[in-house]
């Protein structure tokens, strides 16, 4: 019998998260761009309500999550975007 | 304890509502998010917190409901220029969610500058056949510029970037660094949204872009520290390193 090591993990929370699933452990979590830094083993799947899924590849193991930039036109500094 | 809300969580052990916004804020959020409608507001957020409040003993915390009820009444909702100058970004993110971006856009008023199209080879996933399929895309955006008058910016050009979602076709709209667009590109202007830290840069094998989500797989392990410095991608690495996206 193999051991089912699946994980998910939020990659970025909304109405509609950003959900990882993979044999996947988080090794940091940033504050800054709402940054994750991942360890994979094998191919993980990246699902959301709205936009269709997207997979790593098979060999898959060092992944950095980071939130889209936008530049904030008051401020002058980078924000998170969002969808 | 997380009280969950709909809208606001209220964590107990702090007594405030997400993210410690001032009361002020937390008022002016509600009207947006409950379209100035009162009694809808007192029925799901006030009642809702007060019988909860009531449930688990707690009900000291009601000043705080009954402050944010008095100042719904003299509170407007986030003007555009406040809503920008919130510091905190998952708030700001939440205000924004009720701003709609193309009425801000028209109401600023905006001028397109120039349009680029990019063809690319969109590697999705397939989770039914349980394969990856190739589509050719190809991807349009726009470089417009926005008048800042109406945030209190003064002759100000600000530029913004207009896509289309590659999976729901949805039109967004991306602030842009007016530093980072080259020769008035829309291309150049998308790339310098896909932002890494500087120990990242050469060691990325391919980026995948889910909606506002970038996953860079790496071709070494990177941990990148806290106060890294942050540097933008050019059109080339950008579409160059962009395999998938949906």
């Amino acid at each position: 019998m193999t051991e089912n090591k699946e994980k998910e993990v939020v990659l970025e929370q909304s109405s509609h998260p950003h959900t990882l699933k993979g044999d996947a452990k988080v090794i940091k979590e940033m504050k800054g761009m709402n940054t994750i830094v991942l360890e994979l083993q094998g191919a993980a799947i990246v699902e959301h309500g709205q936009h269709a899924t997207v997979r790593t590849e098979e060999d898959s193991q060092n992944i950095i999550k980071i939130t889209q930039q936008e530049f904030n036109p008051v401020t002058q500094a980078l924000m998170n975007a969002f969808d | 304890m997380i009280i969950k809300h709909e809208f606001l969580d209220f964590n107990t052990n702090f007594a405030y509502f997400t993210n410690k916004e001032p009361e002020e804020h937390i008022a002016k959020f509600l009207k947006m998010a409950y379209q100035n409608n009162k009694p809808r507001f007192v029925e799901r957020f006030i009642n809702f917190y007060k019988a909860n409040f009531k449930a688990y003993d707690i009900q000291n915390f009601n000043d705080i409901l009954n402050n944010i009820n008095k100042l719904w009444d003299v509170s407007n909702e986030f003007s555009y220029e406040e809503a920008f100058k919130i510091e905190n970004n998952n708030f700001r993110i939440k205000v924004f969610s009720y701003i709609n971006i193309e009425n801000l856009v028209k109401e600023l008023g905006t001028t397109r500058i120039n349009v680029e199209g990019k063809d690319v080879i969109n590697k999705v996933w397939n989770p039914i056949k349980k394969i990856f399929e190739y589509i050719p895309t190809t991807l349009i955006y726009e470089l417009h510029h926005a008048n800042g008058e109406k945030l209190g910016l003064k002759n100000a050009i600000l530029p913004i970037v207009k896509c289309w979602c590659t999976s729901t076709n949805n039109e967004h709209w991306l602030w842009v660094n007016p530093d980072k667009i080259i020769d008035n590109s829309p291309l150049s202007a998308i790339a310098s949204t896909c932002c890494i830290y500087k120990s990242m840069y050469g060691k990325i094998k391919y980026i995948i872009r889910h909606g506002d989500v970038f996953v860079f797989e790496m071709i070494e392990k990177v941990i990148p520290k806290e106060n890294e410095e942050i540097i933008s991608l050019n059109t080339d690495e950008y579409f160059s390193l962009l395999k998938s996206q949906s």
